[in-house]
């Protein structure tokens, strides 16, 4: 399984791309894998700020 | 042995108490329970000795109507929050004594700067009691999450307060959700501190991960009103919670000291949602720049690779041409030369040629027989000594024109 994807993971994944574009040193080959994979991280961020989590919704009794 | 009537006790009583009270005084008490009826209010007045906080003293005033309204008037609304249970307060008070219903103390004028005072001498006491036990910065120093969408929220769902946070979290215009579990509790009165706890314990026992942070709303308040969270017991509990706590809990000035030790506070719900809501959208711009700078950085990578296409091919063709032109003029020359050495070896052949055909021509036998030489042949051979002829032998005469035979004599 891996790793539960969280806003901090996703973010910090977007850096170290845009860190290694501007290094410039990827390869023209991995240059639209590591830009699709920054794309699906944005999307899944964009997704889950605009999504509920259904398990969080039953109201707890004291 | 001389006696006395209780009424002449009493009355006794009372002369030496409105010799000696004359004037009002002004007592500090703490309210231990605080009644209104018809406009008056019967108040129970008791004094704690400060280290047992054993009751030590005890007394019984009474606030007329019209007492209360001139208070009112002089000091406004607060006058309902300074007669609650537990409020320390100092008033000024008649002191008065009735054979029938005992002592009574008759209340003229109250001091709220007292209370206040009261209020933040505990205040004090409380935070240097939290900063001693090193709890006063501990909820502070958690980090805040990029995004508070999973909430615990603890506040009173029928408090004005709770209905404008939700309504403005829902109301805002960018599609976010957050997922919102409430945590009843009272946000006012003598409740807040037990209710509040049992909250905290409560949000606390559901599995890591589950929050975000924790959020306490309350609409707006007075500033007595506030001192509900000037409370030890529920800062303590906030300072150890692993979760980050956001306070808004209606106030424009004054901090209460759970706002103080919470990892952020803001004046009202209203405040906190858009706090919520202004994180996201920095988040969500953030990414949007991150995509930016993402394609433009692509771009250039991309751009710098076809670049060097263009150039590597640009070289190939201008490195091809000329090693082509290079062939072509090593050619050329090969050839020009080639024909040179022809023209010059059929010029040599001709010339010696021309001398190979003057000498021929000079040998030619015919050319000399025109020249009037003849020779003599015998027997198919030219004759070349006269010793080598007999006499009598034929032979044959050779002209240029013609041959005629002959004999040896």
């Amino acid at each position: 399984m891996p790793k539960k994807r969280t806003y901090t993971s996703a973010k910090s994944k977007l850096d170290q791309i845009v860190s290694e574009l501007e290094g410039e040193s990827i390869s023209i080959d991995e240059l639209s894998k590591k830009v699709t994979e920054a794309k699906k991280l944005i999307e899944w961020c964009k997704t889950k700020l605009r999504s509920t989590k259904e398990e969080l919704l039953d109201k707890d009794q004291d | 042995m001389e006696s006395f009537t209780l009424y002449q006790v009493n009355e006794y009583i009372r002369r030496v108490i409105a010799l000696n009270f004359r004037e009002p005084i002004w007592i500090d008490a703490e309210i231990s329970q605080c009644k209104e009826s018809r406009g008056n209010y019967y108040i129970d007045l008791i004094d704690k000795d400060e280290i047992t906080l054993q009751v030590n003293a005890n007394a019984q005033a009474n606030l007329w109507q019209s007492s209360f309204r001139f208070i009112k008037r002089k000091i406004g609304d607060v006058i309902y929050e300074l007669l609650q249970e537990g409020r320390s307060v100092r008033l000024k008070c008649k002191v008065e004594f009735h054979e029938r219903y005992g002592m009574k103390l008759v209340v003229d004028d109250i001091d709220p700067n007292y209370t206040f005072g009261q209020i933040e001498l505990k205040r004090q006491e409380i935070i240097n009691q939290l900063k001693e036990e090193k709890l006063f910065d501990l909820n502070r120093s958690i980090e805040l999450p990029i995004i508070c969408q999973n909430i615990a929220l603890i506040t009173s769902s029928e408090a004005a307060g709770y209905k404008d946070f939700i309504s403005h979290l829902n109301a805002n215009p960018y599609g976010y959700q957050f997922n919102i579990n409430i945590y009843e509790s009272s946000v006012q009165g003598l409740k807040v501190e037990s209710e509040t706890i049992n909250a905290i314990d409560n949000l606390l026992r559901k599995s890591q991960g589950t929050y975000d942070a924790v959020i306490i709303l309350r609409g707006g308040g007075s500033k007595l009103d506030l001192s509900a969270y000037d409370n030890y017991n529920i800062a303590a509990r906030i300072a150890r919670a692993p979760l980050p706590f956001i306070i808004g809990i209606g106030h424009e000035i004054d901090q209460s000291i759970v706002d103080m030790i919470s990892k952020s506070s803001l004046k009202t719900p209203t405040a906190v949602a858009d706090f919520l809501i202004e994180q996201m959208l920095h988040f969500e711009s953030s990414l949007i720049n991150q995509l930016q700078v993402i394609s433009t950085l692509s771009e250039r990578i991309l751009n710098s690779s076809f670049n060097r296409l263009n150039i590597l091919s640009e070289q190939l063709r201008s490195l091809s041409e000329r090693i082509l032109y290079r062939e072509v003029q090593t050619l050329e020359l090969t050839n020009y030369r080639i024909t040179d050495y022809v023209k010059k070896l059929v010029s040599a052949e001709q010339a010696s040629l021309d001398i190979m055909m003057a000498k021929i021509n000079g040998n030619d036998p015919e050319i000399i027989l025109n020249k009037g030489y003849t020779y003599i042949m015998s027997d198919g051979k030219s004759v070349k000594k006269a010793s080598v002829l007999k006499s009598g032998q034929k032979v044959q005469i050779m002209f240029a024109d013609d041959k005629k035979t002959a004999q040896i004599k």
